[in-house]
């Protein structure tokens, strides 16, 4: 079996830190066509609003922190889906915003993508 | 941007493009994918052109010529293929050093037969006599018989699942089928569809006939029509007996699967299908087209005998790509709110005048160049469809249920290779009042398998719980609980389909709500207050019943549920943008409204303007309206029980307002 918790974990650190840098165009290699984002009450289906939604987020600086993390395998695919909770310093503002985000991670090609990306902030 | 992919194993996410040929169709018009050699015989990743569809011809002349057709040949391509490993060999007669799998046993588990009044020896006498096939190596284990099935014979053993047996029933599953390899499974398909007198080779042979006889190349179209006036497959035997014509098409599938090794080959190579006039009540049968060609783009069921959308169900999240699907000459077209339905299916709204003419009008659907019939139907996949259902009715008997009984969820939803674990995130602000409270995490603390904390390879093995009893020993001890199912606002739920196994669809859901425990550490017994997020992946077993395939947990402190609450009026935080609610997004809200109320579009849509596009007021006043008796019987969908709302607890889905954004 391939080493799912290896996977979800450089997954997720790949994630934020692309997210939290200076290109979040870069994290748009991880969606797929049919991939499908939920940001808190709004949804996204395709990669075009997809990027389109990750490119007009109105925050100048992200700080992503890593509370758990875990992770099982799904099915005979190979998929993995990871269960993420932690911390999200916007803007540098010094009261973090706690997050939630579940992945369903697809194997392709020796690669993964993500199908599936939910995410909702838990505690406002 | 398509043809890149990440590469989590640490190397750089490039772009991959590959070399490669082009499909080949010889001379007879035969369907022949064993195109020139494909470079480094990539797989379909890289070149897929999916996004939006706003490529427009361009975008597609560009995917046709990158696009490459890898060998389908025994040699090529196929020593990194990965997953599609055992696609593409074509099985030509036996294969020397493997066990055909006709010879394969598969596991049946029997039980049920304590409870009646025959014994073990009985019940297989009795199942071997009914299902006429011989039951290999039967042992008694406990209350289960534990038997071996070749696999072709395993769907017909199955199908005495539930049989009544000197007065019980027997119950009978299988559930090492599941993990049969592909090509096992296809070779089981085809040779079940062999007619009387031909083995598996025949079958195989005659179906690539047959397909090779309705493929146009020009075209790329796949004519499947009137398969049963089809000269070859009458001259076959293949409609003799009436099982064998429900099983032939998932042969003739398999066949054509067998051409293929990637998706992009089956996107370059068909595009459109046409299962017209071929008396199809329902499309259970076919169910297995869109697993060979999910990506395609038309497909006709002209002049079928489909009578409801209830028929079409099985087809719900196929077909992500569709662009035109020909209902036109099936009874459900004459139905009424026909045209409503279609939308609240997800049909584009701009053309749903045009639907509304070719209900009343048949004589108007527009023709393609061959005469065949182009409607302007465009299915669009959605959000919230109808696996919604399933994944509230799960929550709300999983919720409900937790509390008091854990070990009948256990029984009814969990089986071998379910997966559950839980994490605990002591760092989770706690609201106001809980700042001075102790959290007693330590019934949890063993058990978190927090993947950031938990590094040593036991820990994360041992944490991980699989199937019902590893995972009754997890839950026996952690403390008991209590979820308050009625209060609406403190719930969030998300659900997705989710495509678990090629074609199996699932629903990945995740939860965000609060409980209360009797916690007994230290002393006296206290009630503690927490929040939770819990994530379930549901997938069907066998059987296609509901089973969790993963559940992950995580518990934290209190912290309220003003996150997800929604907003009173326009709660907008600033930011450019604001809170313009577009039209993709009402018309979205408009469609979830309709599947959780039952009410027709127009009165939706009044209803969510009235409450200012906000999904949870426009519930509220739902709600309201219907205990005043303001909303009359015609406001519904035909079908409608307007007597309980659909949505047994509170949802904060898609589309309405609030949110940090």
């Amino acid at each position: 079996m391939v080493d799912f918790v290896g996977v979800a974990t450089q997954f997720a650190t790949w994630y934020y830190k692309t997210l939290d840098g200076e290109d979040r165009s870069g994290l748009s290699v991880v969606y797929r066509g049919h991939s499908m984002m939920t940001f808190e009450t709004s949804q996204f289906q395709g990669l075009e609003p997809i990027k389109e939604k990750l490119g007009s987020l109105p925050f100048s600086k992200l700080q992503h922190c890593i509370d758990t993390l875990d992770a099982h395998p799904s099915g005979e695919s190979g998929s993995i889906i990871v269960l993420i909770t932690g911390k999200l310093l916007i803007d540098g503002d010094e009261h973090p915003q706690r997050y939630s985000q579940c992945f369903h991670l697809i194997p392709d090609g020796g690669t993964y993508y993500v199908l599936n990306d939910i995410f909702r902030l838990i505690y406002g | 941007m398509n043809s890149t992919a990440l590469r989590p194993q640490g190397s750089h996410g490039g772009i991959t493009k590959r070399a490669g040929g082009r499909a080949r169709v010889d001379r007879d018009g035969d369907l022949d994918m064993d195109g020139p050699s494909g470079g480094r015989g990539g797989r379909g990743r890289g070149n897929r052109n999916r996004g939006g569809g706003g490529g427009g011809a361009g975008a597609r002349g560009g995917r046709s010529g990158a696009g490459s057709i890898i060998p389908t040949g025994p040699a090529a391509g196929r020593a990194d293929l990965g997953q599609n490993k055992n696609r593409g060999i074509p099985a030509r007669g036996p294969r020397n050093g493997t066990v055909s799998v006709s010879e394969t046993l598969v596991e049946v588990r029997i039980t049920g037969w304590k409870d009646s009044k025959g014994s073990a020896e009985e019940a297989i006498a009795f199942l071997e006599r009914k299902s006429r096939i011989k039951l290999r190596k039967t042992l008694k284990q406990g209350d289960t018989i534990i038997a071996q099935v070749p696999f072709p014979k395993i769907h017909s053993i199955l199908e005495w699942n539930d049989a009544q047996f000197a007065s019980s029933k027997l119950r009978l599953a299988a559930p090492s089928l599941g993990r049969l390899d592909v090509t096992e499974r296809s070779e089981a398909v085809i040779s079940r569809a062999n007619p009387a007198n031909k083995d598996t080779v025949d079958t195989i042979q005659a179906l690539e006939g047959v397909l090779a006889n309705r493929y146009n190349p020009g075209g790329k179209f796949l004519d499947l029509s009137r398969l049963g006036e089809d000269v070859l497959l009458r001259a076959n035997g293949f409609f003799q007996l009436s099982s064998t014509t429900s099983k032939m098409f998932p042969a003739l599938m398999q066949v054509a699967e067998k051409k293929f090794t990637t998706a992009q080959q089956k996107r370059d190579t068909v595009h459109s299908v046409s299962l017209a006039y071929n008396n199809l009540k329902d499309v259970r049968a076919v169910t297995s087209l869109s697993v060979t060609f999910p990506d395609l783009k038309n497909l006709s069921l002209e002049g079928n005998s489909i009578e409801d959308w209830k028929m079409l169900d099985n087809w719900r999240h196929r077909f992500r790509n569709l662009e035109q699907l020909v209902l036109s000459g099936n009874p459900v077209t004459s139905q009424q709110g026909y045209v409503e339905e279609a939308y609240r299916r997800g049909l584009d709204p701009a053309i749903k005048r045009k639907i509304a003419a070719e209900s009343a009008a048949p004589a108007t659907v527009p023709t393609g160049p061959d005469g065949r019939p182009i409607l302007p139907r465009r299915v669009q996949p959605r959000f919230i469809q109808d696996d919604y259902g399933v994944g509230m009715k799960f929550l709300s008997r999983f919720f409900e249920t937790y509390d008091a009984d854990r070990a009948s969820l256990l029984r009814e939803f969990y089986d071998a290779e379910s997966l559950f674990s839980l994490s605990v995130n002591t760092s989770a602000p706690r609201t106001q009042e809980q700042q001075n409270t102790r959290q007693f995490w330590d019934e949890y603390i063993p058990k978190s398998r927090n993947l950031k904390r938990v590094s040593h390879s036991k820990g994360r093995t041992d944490r991980l719980a699989m199937g019902p009893d590893e995972i009754a020993r997890l839950w026996g001890g952690l403390p008991a609980t209590k979820h308050d199912l009625a209060n609406n606002d403190a719930w969030s739920f998300d659900i997705w389909p989710v495509e678990v196994m090629s074609g199996v669809m699932g629903v990945l859901c995740t939860v965000h709500a609060e409980f209360q425990e009797l916690n007994k550490v230290d002393g006296p017994q206290k009630i503690v207050r927490r929040s939770f997020d819990r994530s379930f992946m549901l997938r069907p077993d066998v059987l296609g019943e509901v089973k969790v395939a993963n559940d992950m947990l995580v518990v934290r402190a209190y912290g309220g549920f003003d996150s997800w609450k929604p907003e009173d009026g326009s709660g907008s935080t600033g930011g450019g943008g604001g809170h313009e609610v577009g039209e993709a997004a009402k018309k979205s809200m408009c469609e979830q409204l309709m599947a959780q109320t039952g009410l027709r579009l127009d009165w939706a849509t009044m209803c969510l303007s009235e409450t200012g596009w906000n999904m949870d007021s426009a519930w509220k006043a739902f709600l309201e309206a219907k205990a005043n008796g303001a909303i009359p019987q015609d406001a519904y969908l035909p079908g409608t029980t307007t007597t309980t709302p659909t949505a047994a607890i509170g949802v904060n889905a898609a589309g309405g307002g609030g949110g940090i954004l």
